[in-house]
């Protein structure tokens, strides 16, 4: 008889999911998923606008 | 012709208080009665029966076993001859605890006490505990096994009711000390230059009803008691050891993920940028194709800053579907000497993770920025930098987040067990 199943079962969906997410390449990366993106970019790289190019950059160092 | 060994008979007297019967089932061993009806004690040691002391009758504590109940207890015919309460004062608190006395002729007397619900299985040791200390506190070892002390505390006899082999008295006082090593605990009376050592082992009430078959059911117990084994204590560790086995499988899972996961470069490109030259700064890369199964994307960005900073907007975009997955990356490193000495601060490369990618033809849109904006006019920013794609990198994070979580139930009991054992030393001499 295995000792404390529901622990064992807890811990081997955890892993086993961990191990899936891993396997499926899951990542909470600051990735934004755009649909429908114009071929036309190919032809004008610069009609296409980010998501990213609004925010304000500039990095100083010490 | 043989005679059978002659029957033991009880015992009677006439209680010189009340006129009351007292009956005697203790044969010679009883060394005082306390007569039912008035509480007085007596001596029925000699000729005529002497009053040791007399009892305020109002003062009657009801024993939860009837006197002269008989029961089959750890295979022994036994008899309820005696009770007695005896009581502690702690920080002006009186503690009471109660003491069944109870006899077989054959085997002699066992000691049953009961405090708040919890029972002790009580017998005289006879051997001789030794003192040691356990832990930097006093401890006593006997047939191998150490107690840890656990309390001393002057003992009062406040009620007495049935018979005794000594002579009891309201009032008598004794220090007693307990030490434990649970399920066990034993127990010194030390009166005068004399000590008494008595080994007690804790057990349910729903044991003794049974035993004696005492109807209903027995108080529910309250509390951490001295002795009272903990429930967690073997649990905790088959616990530990199952979580050891789960922690095995998560290494080698991270194992596997880690010598297999380096992935595979798809494409790597050299750029250059200059924010002096004209025209649109964005720009596209060549097609490549992302094979196998759905997978992460690293894009990668390596560059020869120095003493500046970059942004690049970047978005991988499938050529068929028109699928796009947009991202930024910043980009400074800085370096110089001052006071402290040298300095460096930030990076000049990083990556993101792009999950879930399906294979397919892709490209890289790259728009990079550097100060001044992208006005051609700000500056004469330059950088080199090279991009890197590689398919199925296993990002590991998932597995450094999920090894707290194996370990959060054993943890748990873990956390559980101390309060048990916090509950019980809080009732201590040790109680912080």
């Amino acid at each position: 008889m295995i000792r404390f199943p529901i622990y064992m079962l807890y811990g081997l969906l955890l892993l086993g999911g961990t191990g899936f997410m891993t396997w499926r390449g899951t990542s909470f990366g600051s990735v934004t998923e755009v649909k429908d993106v114009p071929k036309s970019v190919r032809e004008n790289p610069g009609v296409y606008r980010s998501h990213y190019s609004w925010l304000p950059h500039f990095f100083r160092g010490k | 012709m043989t005679t059978a060994p002659a029957k033991p008979r009880m015992r009677s007297l006439q209680c010189p208080n009340c006129g009351g019967n007292v009956d005697l089932h203790g044969f010679a061993h009883t060394k005082s009665a306390v007569c039912v009806q008035c509480c007085t004690i007596l001596d029925p040691t000699g000729e005529s029966v002497q009053i040791l002391q007399k009892f305020d009758e109002r003062m009657r504590v009801r024993p939860l076993i009837p006197l002269g109940t008989r029961g089959k207890f750890r295979g022994i015919l036994y008899e309820l001859i005696g009770f007695q309460v005896r009581t502690i004062t702690v920080e002006g608190t009186n503690y009471s605890w109660h003491e069944y006395l109870l006899f077989n002729p054959y085997h002699g007397f066992r000691y049953l006490s009961q405090y708040d619900g919890h029972w002790n299985d009580i017998l005289t040791v006879r051997g001789l505990p030794l003192f040691v200390s356990s832990g930097g506190r006093r401890a006593v070892t006997y047939e191998g096994r150490t107690y840890k002390h656990f309390q001393t505390a002057n003992a009062r006899t406040t009620f007495v009711m049935g018979e005794f082999p000594w002579q009891v008295r309201v009032g008598e006082q004794v220090e007693a000390s307990d030490f434990i090593d649970p399920p066990a605990m034993l127990s010194a009376e030390k009166t005068g230059k004399e000590i008494t050592w008595s080994k007690g082992e804790y057990i349910t009430g729903a044991e003794i009803w049974k035993a004696f078959e005492i109807k209903g059911s027995p108080p529910p117990a309250r509390g951490v008691y001295a002795n009272q084994p903990s429930p967690y204590r073997e649990r905790i560790a088959s616990m530990w050891g199952r979580a050891l086995m789960l922690m095995v499988v998560w290494a080698a899972l991270l194992a596997w993920f880690t010598f297999t996961g380096g992935g595979s470069q798809i494409y790597q490109q050299t750029f250059r940028y200059d924010q002096s030259s004209s025209g649109e700064h964005s720009f596209v890369t060549d097609i490549f194709e992302l094979p196998g199964r759905t997978s992460n994307v690293e894009v990668r960005v390596d560059t020869s800053l120095d003493n500046d900073w970059a942004y690049l907007n970047m978005a991988l975009i499938n050529e068929q579907t028109g699928q796009g997955f947009d991202f930024g990356r910043e980009l400074s490193y800085y370096s110089g000497r001052d006071s402290d000495g040298a300095w460096t601060e930030g990076s000049r490369g990083d990556s993101v993770i792009i999950p879930r990618v399906e294979s397919g033809r892709y490209y890289l849109r790259i728009e990079p920025e550097m100060e001044g904006g992208t006005n051609a006019m700000a500056g004469t920013h330059v950088m080199n930098y090279k991009v890197t794609v590689r398919r199925g990198v296993n990002s590991l994070w998932l597995f450094w987040l999920a090894l707290p979580l194996l370990l959060v139930p054993p943890l748990l009991s873990s956390m559980r067990a101390g309060t048990f054992e916090g509950q019980r030393w809080a009732e201590s001499d040790y109680a912080s």
